[in-house]
C-alpha cells in the first residue's frame, strides 16, 4: 500500500461513492483500516494460492508425464513378457494373452521347478563327487588363473590340507605346481588348456614321500561356450610305478645275468675248442701218416669222438647266437646236388653201421647251383638225419628234395628226412621243438643227445622264412619237412678245383703260444710248403716283423705278454705295415670277430679250421700282394 | 464446578472493575499474549485478587475469551471445583535430558488410581512436542484423557512463556491433574484442511527435523510453493502445513513448521517426521477451517459443558486473519450460552485421535475440551 493509506480497490471504490471520505470520523476509518487489510489479506491469498497451484500443477505434470513414460516402458515390458511366455509356454498361450496374474503362477510354477531340478542337480554333482571319492580318486578344480575353486576331500589329503585350505588357492603357490605347471608346459597358459590331457607326474606328498600321480585334465565351459578353467582328476599310482622300477631294476640284474652267462659260454668254448682242435689236428695229421687198418679205425673213431664234441659246442654257442639275434645268414653259391650227396654219404656211413638203409632223392627239378647259406641248411639236415638215425633201429632214413614253386631268379624248395623209427605221439609233437626237450626223459636215457638240435634247427628253418614241420606217429616213424625260397645261382656247370695245395715258399709268420696248436700249424703250412717263423707271443711277433721280411701273419688272438689285438694295433698303428694280418681264435662268438677286424686284421679264422678253408684264405691273400 | 472470567488489556489492565468473585481455593487458566504476560504485572494482579488459587499461565498467538478472539490480552477463567482435586506440576525443559523424559516424570509425578485428566501446557519452541505427548502416555492408563497445548508467541517462533503460580518463563512445562470421578472430560478435534499436490516421501529426516522429501530439499520446495511469501518464513510455511499420511483418513497427523535453518537448508516441525512416511502439502479452505472447529465441537459429544476449552492452531488464526472469530463463533453455535469459553492459538494442539484415547500432538486443528462436574 505504498504512498496509500487503503487497498488501491477501496480506494477506487470510495472515490467514486463516497467522494468526502478523507474527512470521515475516527471509527470509520478504523473500519475503512480493516476492510482495506481484509482486501489486502485476499490478494496475499490469491497470490499463494496461484503460486502454490502453478507448483503443484507443474509438479504433476511433470509426474504424470514420467508416470506416462513409466506405463510405456511397462506396456513394452508386458508385451515382451508375454512374447517370452507364449515361446516358452506355447500351449498355455491363450492364458498367457489374456490373464497377466496367470501368467505369474505359470511362471512361478516353472521357477518352482527349477528350483526342484536345481536341487536334483546338486544332489547328483554331489554323488559323483562320493563316487569319485569311493573311487579314491582326487579331483579338483581351477579357474582360467589357475585358483582352485573347488577341492574335493581325497584331492587335498594328498598334500595334507582341507578343501576348505584349498580354496582359492593359487595352484603354482603349493605342491601341486608340478602337476599344473606340467600342464602349463604344454599349454603355454591356463587359458589355452583345452585338450582332454593324461600324463604321470611325481610329486612330494604330505608326509615329505614321493608319490605319483597319473593326471587327466580336460577343460570346463560355462553355458555360452566360454573357457572358465578346468577340472584335474588324479589317481595315486605310487605303488604301481615301485612295482615298475623293481620290476626295471630285476630286468637289468638278469641282463647283467646273460651277459655274463655269455661271457662264460665263450670262455668255456675257447677253452673247449682249443683240445678238441688239437686232437681234430693230430687225428687228420696221423690219418695222412702210413697206418694199418686198426690204427686207421682208432682214428676214425677218434675223429668221430672229436666231430661230436665240436657238434655238440656249436649247439650250445648256436642257441646262445640264436637267442640274441647274433647269427647272420650267409649269401653263398652252391652246387646241389654235390653238397647234397656230400653231406648223405657222411650221414650214410652212420645209417649203414647200424644197418639202416639211406637214400637221398634230388628232384630233377631242383637247378644245378642255388645261392643260400648252405652250412646252416647243412647243419640243420645234418641234424635232422642224425636224429632219424637215432631214434630208428631198423628200416630206412631218406631225405628228399622237390621244388614246390620254380620262379625265373628262385626256387620254392621242400626238404623232407622220412624215417621208419620209433615216432613221436600227437601230444608231444610240439615239445619236441623247444630246448632241452626230447619225447621224455626215457628218451633222453636210451638215445642221449642234448634236446638242443630240433630247437636250433626250427629257427634256423625260420631264419630262413620256413616252418619245420613234423608228421608222425608213435611207432610208425617221423616224416619233418620244411619249404625254403633258395635263389638261384649264376654258372651251372662249374666244378670246384681238386684241393692241392701249394703256397710256393711264401714267408709266414705263425704267432701262437699253445704249443700243440703250433705244432699242428706248423706240419700243415710246412706241407703247403710254406716257410713258417714261430712267435710264442705278441711282442716277440712285433720285434719279428719290423725286419723279417714276412709275406702274412697267423694271428693267435689271446696270448700272454701281449695279446693278438695289441700286436696288430703295434703293426698297423706304430710300424705302419699293411701286410696281411690272419687273427686265429678258438672263441667263435661273432663279437670277437668284429673286435678282429676292427683292430686292422684282414680276416679271421676260428678254430678248429678246416685245412681247406684256412688255405683258401692264405692263399687269397697271398695272391693279392 | 464454578467458572469466572476476567480479560487483562495490554497497558490498560482489566476490562471491567475487576474483583475478586470468590476466595475458594480455585484453578485459574490465564492466556495472555506473549508481550502482555512479559511486560504487564498480569500474575501479580491475579494473586492479588485470588490468593488461595492455583495461577497456570502460558502465552499464545491469540486469545480466545468468550465469543471473541483478542490480541494483546489475558483471558483470565477462575474454576472452582466442588467434587473434584487437582495437582498443579511445574517443570524446566532442562530437568530432563530429552522432551520423552519430561512426559515421562509430568505422568510419575501426577499419576493417581482416580487421576482423570491432564492438561498440558507446554513451552511451544524448546519442546519437541510429538515426544513429550509420547512419555506421558507411556505409563498413563488408557482411560487418562491427555489434552491441552504448546505455548505461542504470535507466530513468530522464537520464545514462549509458561509458568504456575510464578512470573512465566521460556523453557518450561506445566501440567495439571484432575482426580475423582465427578468431572467428566471430552474432547474433539478437527482440521478442515485440504490435501492438495502429489503425494511424497520423507527421505531424510531426524526426529521433527526435515532435510529431503522425495531426494529433493525440502526448504527449497517450501520456497517454490511459497513465491513472494517465501520472505516471510518460516511464518508463511503456516499456509501449507505438512500432513502426515495414515492408514485412512482419521489417522492423519498435521505438522506445522516451527522454524527453519537456511544454512543446513532444513526446516523443524512441532513433532517428528519419520523417515519414509508418505506426506501431503495441505493448504487452507476458509469455509471448511470454520466448519471443522464446529465438527470438533460435535465430536465431543458434550451437551451441558461448564467449561469449553479451545486450543486452536497459530496456521488457523494467519489464514482466517480477520475471519477468525468465525470459528469460534461455531464452537460456541453449538454449545450455546451456558458454559464458559476459552483459550488460545498455540503452537501445537495436544489430544488423543478420535476413536481413541491415546493422546497425539496436532498441528494446525480447532481442538476443544469440555469439562463437566456432576
Amino acid at each position: 500500500m505504498e504512498g496509500r493509506e487503503y487497498h488501491r480497490l477501496l480506494e477506487r471504490q470510495l472515490k467514486k461513492f463516497l467522494p468526502g471520505y478523507p474527512s470521515v470520523s475516527e471509527e470509520m476509518q478504523e473500519l475503512l483500516r480493516a476492510i482495506s487489510n481484509s482486501y489486502e489479506h485476499f490478494d496475499n491469498d490469491r497470490v499463494v494460492m496461484e503460486t502454490a497451484m502453478r507448483e503443484s500443477s507443474d509438479e504433476l505434470m511433470a509426474k504424470k508425464s514420467a508416470l506416462n513414460a513409466l506405463l510405456d516402458r511397462q506396456s513394452q515390458v508386458l508385451e515382451s513378457l508375454r512374447e517370452a511366455a507364449t515361446s516358452l509356454f506355447p500351449d498355455q498361450a491363450s492364458i498367457v494373452n489374456e490373464d497377466l496374474l496367470r501368467l505369474a503362477d505359470i511362471v512361478q510354477e516353472e521357477i518352482q521347478k527349477r528350483h526342484i531340478a536345481e536341487a536334483r542337480k546338486e544332489q547328483s554333482d554331489q554323488r559323483l563327487m562320493d563316487i569319485i571319492e569311493n573311487l579314491d580318486l582326487g579331483m579338483a578344480r581351477y579357474d582360467l588363473n589357475g585358483q582352485i575353486t573347488q577341492a574335493e576331500s581325497r584331492f587335498a589329503q594328498l598334500f595334507g590340507l582341507s578343501p576348505q585350505d584349498m580354496q582359492g588357492m593359487s595352484a603354482l603357490d603349493f605342491q601341486m605346481a608340478p602337476v599344473i605347471a606340467e600342464e602349463l608346459k604344454s599349454a603355454g597358459s591356463f587359458e589355452l588348456i583345452a585338450d582332454h590331457r593324461v600324463f604321470e607326474v611325481p610329486m612330494i606328498g604330505a608326509q615329505q614321500q614321493e608319490i605319483w600321480l597319473l593326471c587327466t585334465t580336460a577343460p570346463l565351459y560355462d553355458d555360452s561356450e566360454t573357457a572358465e578353467g578346468g577340472v584335474i582328476v588324479v589317481f595315486d599310482i605310487s605303488r604301481q610305478k615301485n612295482l615298475e622300477r623293481e620290476m626295471r631294476e630285476a630286468r637289468k640284474a638278469a641282463e647283467a645275468g646273460l651277459e655274463l652267462r655269455k661271457s662264460i659260454l665263450a670262455n668255456v668254448s675257447h677253452e673247449l675248442r682249443t683240445p678238441i682242435h688239437a686232437m681234430a689236428g693230430m687225428s687228420a695229421l696221423l690219418e695222412g701218416t702210413p697206418l694199418n687198418d686198426e690204427q686207421k679205425h682208432y682214428v676214425k673213431t677218434m675223429q668221430f669222438s672229436s666231430d661230436g664234441l665240436l657238434v655238440l659246442i656249436d649247439d650250445l654257442l648256436d642257441v646262445s647266437r640264436i637267442e640274441s639275434g647274433r647269427v647272420e645268414l650267409e649269401d653263398i653259391e652252391f652246387d646241389v646236388r654235390e653238397n647234397f650227396t656230400q653231406l648223405s654219404n657222411a650221414l650214410s656211413l652212420r645209417a649203414s653201421e647200424k644197418g639202416l638203409k639211406f637214400t637221398s632223392e634230388i628232384d630233377g627239378q631242383v637247378a644245378e647251383r642255388l645261392r643260400g647259406d648252405v652250412h646252416r641248411l647243412n647243419q640243420v639236415l645234418t641234424n635232422l638225419m642224425s636224429n632219424a638215425i637215432k631214434f630208428t633201429a631198423e628200416g630206412s632214413v631218406s631225405l628228399v628234395l622237390s621244388v614246390v614253386a620254380s620262379a625265373e631268379d628262385s626256387q620254392r624248395i621242400r626238404f623232407n628226412v622220412v624215417d621208419t623209427g620209433i615216432g613221436i605221439a600227437a601230444n608231444r609233437q610240439a615239445a619236441v621243438f623247444q630246448e632241452f626237450t626230447q619225447e621224455d626223459s626215457s628218451t633222453t636215457r636210451k638215445f642221449g643227445g642234448t634236446g638242443l638240435g630240433l630247437s636250433i634247427s626250427r629257427k634256423i628253418v625260420e631264419m630262413m622264412g620256413g616252418e619245420l614241420k613234423l608228421v608222425s606217429e608213435k611207432n610208425s616213424g617221423s616224416s619233418f619237412f620244411f619249404e625254403i625260397e633258395l635263389k638261384g645261382g649264376v654258372s651251372s656247370n662249374q666244378t670246384a678245383p681238386a684241393f692241392k695245395p701249394d703256397l710256393n715258399g711264401a714267408r709266414i709268420l705263425l704267432v701262437e703260444d699253445n704249443k700243440v696248436n703250433q705244432f699242428l700249424a706248423n706240419a700243415m703250412l710246412t706241407s703247403w710248403k710254406a716257410l713258417v717263423d714261430i712267435s710264442e707271443d705278441g711282442a716277440d711277433a712285433v720285434e719279428r716283423v719290423k725286419t723279417g721280411d714276412y709275406d702274412l701273419v697267423l694271428m693267435d688272438l689271446q696270448m700272454p705278454v701281449m695279446d693278438g689285438f695289441e700286436a696288430t694295433a703295434v703293426m698297423r698303428n706304430e710300424l705302419k705295415l699293411s701286410i696281411p694280418i690272419i687273427g686265429l681264435s678258438a672263441n667263435a662268438l661273432n663279437d670277437e670277430r668284429e673286435r678282429s677286424l676292427q683292430i686292422g686284421m684282414d680276416d679271421y679264422v676260428s678254430k678248429p679250421f678246416k685245412p681247406e678253408l684256412l688255405y683258401a684264405i692264405i692263399q687269397g691273400y697271398l695272391r693279392r700282394s | 464446578m464454578k467458572v469466572h472470567q476476567h480479560l487483562w488489556k495490554e497497558g490498560k489492565g482489566w476490562a471491567e472493575s475487576a474483583q475478586s468473585i470468590s476466595q475458594n481455593p480455585a484453578l485459574i487458566l490465564a492466556f495472555g499474549g506473549i508481550d502482555t504476560l512479559a511486560n504487564d504485572p498480569v500474575y501479580e494482579e491475579i494473586q492479588k485478587l485470588y490468593p488461595m488459587a492455583d495461577v497456570v499461565l502460558a502465552s499464545t498467538a491469540g486469545e480466545i475469551h468468550g465469543e471473541e478472539v483478542f490480541d494483546h490480552s489475558v483471558s483470565v477463567t477462575v474454576c472452582e471445583f466442588e467434587h473434584t482435586r487437582w495437582k498443579v506440576f511445574d517443570g524446566s525443559v532442562l530437568d530432563c535430558a530429552n522432551s520423552f523424559e519430561c512426559g515421562i516424570h509430568i505422568s510419575k509425578e501426577l499419576n493417581a488410581p482416580d487421576l482423570e485428566h491432564i492438561l498440558v501446557l507446554s513451552d511451544g519452541i524448546a519442546v519437541n512436542g510429538d515426544d513429550l505427548v509420547r512419555g506421558i502416555n507411556h505409563d498413563l492408563p488408557a482411560n487418562v484423557i491427555v489434552t491441552g497445548g504448546l505455548a505461542a508467541d504470535a507466530g513468530r517462533f522464537t520464545k514462549t512463556l509458561v509458568g504456575a503460580n510464578r512470573k512465566p518463563e521460556s523453557q518450561r512445562i506445566v501440567a495439571i491433574g484432575f482426580y475423582g470421578d465427578r468431572l467428566r472430560i471430552t474432547h474433539g478435534s478437527q482440521g478442515g484442511w485440504d490435501l492438495f499436490g502429489p503425494v511424497r516421501k520423507v527421505t531424510k529426516a531426524v526426529d521433527n527435523v526435515l532435510f529431503e522429501l522425495d531426494g529433493e530439499n525440502a526448504l527449497e520446495i517450501y520456497r517454490r510453493y511459497l513465491g513472494p511469501r517465501a520472505a516471510d518464513l518460516p511464518g508463511s510455511a503456516l499456509l501449507f502445513p505438512l500432513c502426515i499420511l495414515g492408514s485412512d483418513a482419521k489417522s492423519n497427523l498435521v505438522r506445522t513448521i516451527l522454524s527453519i535453518d537456511d544454512e543446513a537448508g532444513t526446516l523443524r516441525f512441532a513433532g517428528n517426521i519419520p523417515e519414509g512416511a508418505q506426506v501431503q502439502f495441505m493448504m487452507a479452505n476458509f469455509d471448511r477451517l470454520v466448519d471443522g472447529a464446529a465438527q470438533a465441537a460435535e465430536q465431543s459429544d458434550e451437551k451441558s459443558p461448564d467449561l469449553v476449552l479451545m486450543v486452536s492452531c497459530v496456521g488457523r488464526k494467519l489464514v482466517l486473519d480477520q475471519r477468525i472469530e468465525e470459528e469460534v463463533e461455531s464452537v460456541c453455535n453449538y454449545f450455546g450460552k451456558t458454559p464458559a469459553y476459552t483459550g488460545f492459538y498455540s503452537n501445537g494442539e495436544i489430544s488423543p485421535l478420535m476413536g481413541s484415547t491415546v493422546c497425539s500432538l496436532h498441528n494446525q486443528t480447532m481442538t476443544i475440551t469440555t469439562y463437566h462436574e456432576i
